[in-house]
């Protein structure tokens, strides 16, 4: 990986504002990696690849896990997406299926969902990791990825991998890049689990398992903060129907580029 | 349909049979696991599993004396490759001491597994997070003769799943949970399994939590509990009692909650009347969570879904009928009422509401 080349920078963004974007900003990222409800329609999805386009930004479109009434919706999805040919994150092991068997014009990305699993959600920790022992404990105990894994990636066309700001790709050395394998990195928030049974979904005092009969996107306009607990000296984050830590750039930031991290991935949830 | 039940004690295997299990699903964690990153299945920890391959032998022989199937979970994640390596020797260890199948979710452990042992059981566990057919096929095509599928679809999203999977894989048979299902995050994309012990803050907190989840990477950092107070406050992030505080994005607003949990819901969730659709939907296993529960609390669920399986066979046309039985059923087992917040399924949760309105 050449450490001089610029990082790519991407923002996750409901709808094109009209002023422009940051400078740096030069893809844009439309969907939801965790709820099938916040996914924009067909149409919308085309208005946006098109708004993108004409302003000279690439497109990541961003899917969630889904039921059989997500997949039928996302189906609609990549046939509006397929002559753009982008990339679509894949979060759900159907919907890579469909994208493998009946989209080739779109590009896999791995999601975060998939990665997430490999490590636990407060690996950025400089507390951790800026006291070497730790760190060094995981490269002894060869926190080495199967090839197994590698295959997997290869088999179902996957050329980038994204992660939470987790130290993830330091952990794993240039397993990644070696693979040919492209990682992004997404900042700030770092996810702990998600629910179907959302938070803000239902109508107060009754009970989130209605939550999964309908839903008002209450999330849009409502946040949940949760203080002491397992991590005392930090703050959960309840957004929509996912919990996040807040992780910030980390202290490893200078090094991106050097793991074969090139791409940063502002989440604006 | 068919009781799957769940089993970590050698002794339990027949009081399970008696009670009516027809099939019994188990781990073993043995010290090897604690050399390398992750875990073989995903209740690791807390007492859920057996604790060595010669006790895996004695409920097979148990089981198979009484004509009664056993399935070994090696249903974790397994991407390193330290870590698939010992889930395959355990995998072959267990076929050597006489299981009859595997619960797995790793992709490549499945296609391995199908590979290796043809002629065994091959279930695709709830962390395969199947929610649509596409990727029940998907199971299927890999080597899964069965499919568990997850706890978090309604009867309404079950069935189509269903439905569906009678054409994309109809070979495939499924699985549905009825006892015991509490949290409300998705099992298979959760990171909060592990439990990790309440620590204080600074900066030992992140560290002592990763040596729970690893202890053979960090040696002195991590303690078992040992007392009950310990064994108690040693739970999962998700358990734990916050302080939420929950604020209006677009409109000021702010409220506070104490003791709020982000996972469980503290109650032991049922899906028994489940099984009244489940029939006719083709499902053929239920499933019984309670790796880790005391015996007297596994033989009782399976008492009440042989029960249940009974009154569905006198009453499968009114479910009226059946849910009103099923309740006098679950008192008589439980010896507690059966509760609204007890069902797991909001459409009955809803409807039970109503009746008291």
């Amino acid at each position: 990986m050449n450490a001089e080349l610029p990082l790519e920078r991407a923002r996750h963004l409901r709808e094109l504002p009209g002023e422009p974007l940051p400078e740096a900003c030069s893809r844009l990222y439309a969907g939801d990696d965790f709820c099938e409800r916040l996914l924009p329609e067909a149409e919308e999805l085309r208005r946006l690849a098109e708004q993108a386009a004409d302003r000279g930004l690439r497109f990541t479109f961003l899917t969630p896990y889904c039921t059989e009434d997500g997949m039928e919706n996302l189906k609609r999805a990549f046939g509006v997406l397929a002559p753009f040919g982008c990339e679509v994150v894949v979060n759900d092991p159907g919907v890579l299926r469909v994208l493998n068997r009946d989209f080739q014009s779109l590009t896999p990305v791995l999601g975060r969902l998939y990665t997430s699993l490999l490590l636990p959600p407060y690996f950025d920790d400089r507390r951790v990791f800026g006291r070497g022992g730790a760190l060094r404990s995981f490269r002894m105990a060869k926190l080495n990825l199967s090839d197994s894994y590698f295959s997997f990636l290869k088999t179902n066309r996957i050329s980038r991998a994204e992660f939470d700001n987790v130290f993830a790709p330091p952990l794993f050395g240039d397993r990644f890049s070696s693979e040919g394998i492209k990682l992004s990195l997404y900042l700030p928030f770092t996810y702990i689990s998600t629910t179907r049974r959302c938070l803000f979904a239902p109508e107060r005092g009754v009970s989130t398992k209605l939550a999964l009969l309908g839903c008002a996107r209450g999330c849009l306009e409502q946040r949940m903060l949760l203080e002491g607990g397992h991590y005392p000296d930090r703050r959960i984050h309840v957004i929509g129907n996912a919990q996040f830590l807040k992780n910030g750039s980390g202290w490893w930031a200078h090094d991106w580029r050097k793991w074969g991290v090139d791409r940063v991935v502002d989440f604006a949830r | 349909m068919r009781i799957t039940a769940p089993l970590d004690k050698v002794e339990e295997a027949r009081p399970l049979i008696e009670a009516g299990a027809d099939e019994l699903y188990c781990g073993v964690s043995h010290p090897g696991w604690a050399r390398v990153p992750g875990s073989p299945n995903l209740r690791f920890r807390s007492g859920a599993n057996l604790k060595s391959f010669e006790e895996l032998r004695a409920v097979t022989s148990a089981a198979s004396g009484l004509g009664v199937p056993v399935l070994f979970t090696l249903n974790a994640a397994c991407h390193f490759a330290e870590t698939s390596r010992l889930a395959l020797e355990d995998m072959d260890r267990a076929a050597a001491s006489g299981v009859n199948g595997f619960i797995i979710s790793d992709q490549h452990l499945l296609a391995e597994a199908r590979r290796r042992y043809p002629d065994r059981a091959l279930t695709a566990s709830s962390f395969c997070n199947c929610f649509n057919s596409e990727s029940g096929a998907l199971a299927a095509e890999l080597g899964a003769g069965r499919l568990v599928l997850p706890r978090d679809l309604t009867l309404e999203e079950t069935a189509k799943v269903c439905n569906k999977l009678k054409e994309k894989a109809p070979g495939l048979r499924l699985e549905a949970f009825v006892q015991n299902i509490t949290c409300r995050n998705v099992n298979g994309y959760c990171r909060c399994h592990v439990p990790m012990g309440r620590f204080p803050g600074g900066w030992r907190t992140p560290l002592r939590s990763l040596a729970a989840m690893w202890p053979g990477l960090f040696p002195g950092y991590f303690t078992a509990p040992k007392t009950r107070e310990e064994r108690f406050s040693a739970e999962p992030p998700c358990l734990m009692p916050y302080r939420a505080r929950l604020s209006g994005v677009l409109q000021k607003s702010e409220r506070t909650i104490e003791n709020f949990r982000m996972g469980e819901e503290r109650v032991l969730g049922c899906a028994a009347c489940g099984i009244f659709h489940f029939k006719r939907l083709g499902i053929e296993y239920l499933k019984i969570v309670g790796r880790g529960l005391p015996t007297t609390h596994k033989v009782q669920d399976v008492k009440f879904l042989a029960g249940l399986r009974g009154i569905l066979d006198e009453c499968s046309e009114d479910f009226e009928v059946f849910s009103k039985r099923a309740r006098v059923l679950r008192e008589n087992i439980y010896g507690s009422p059966c509760m609204p917040t007890d069902c797991h399924y909001p459409c009955m949760l809803k409807a039970r509401a109503g009746e008291r309105r």
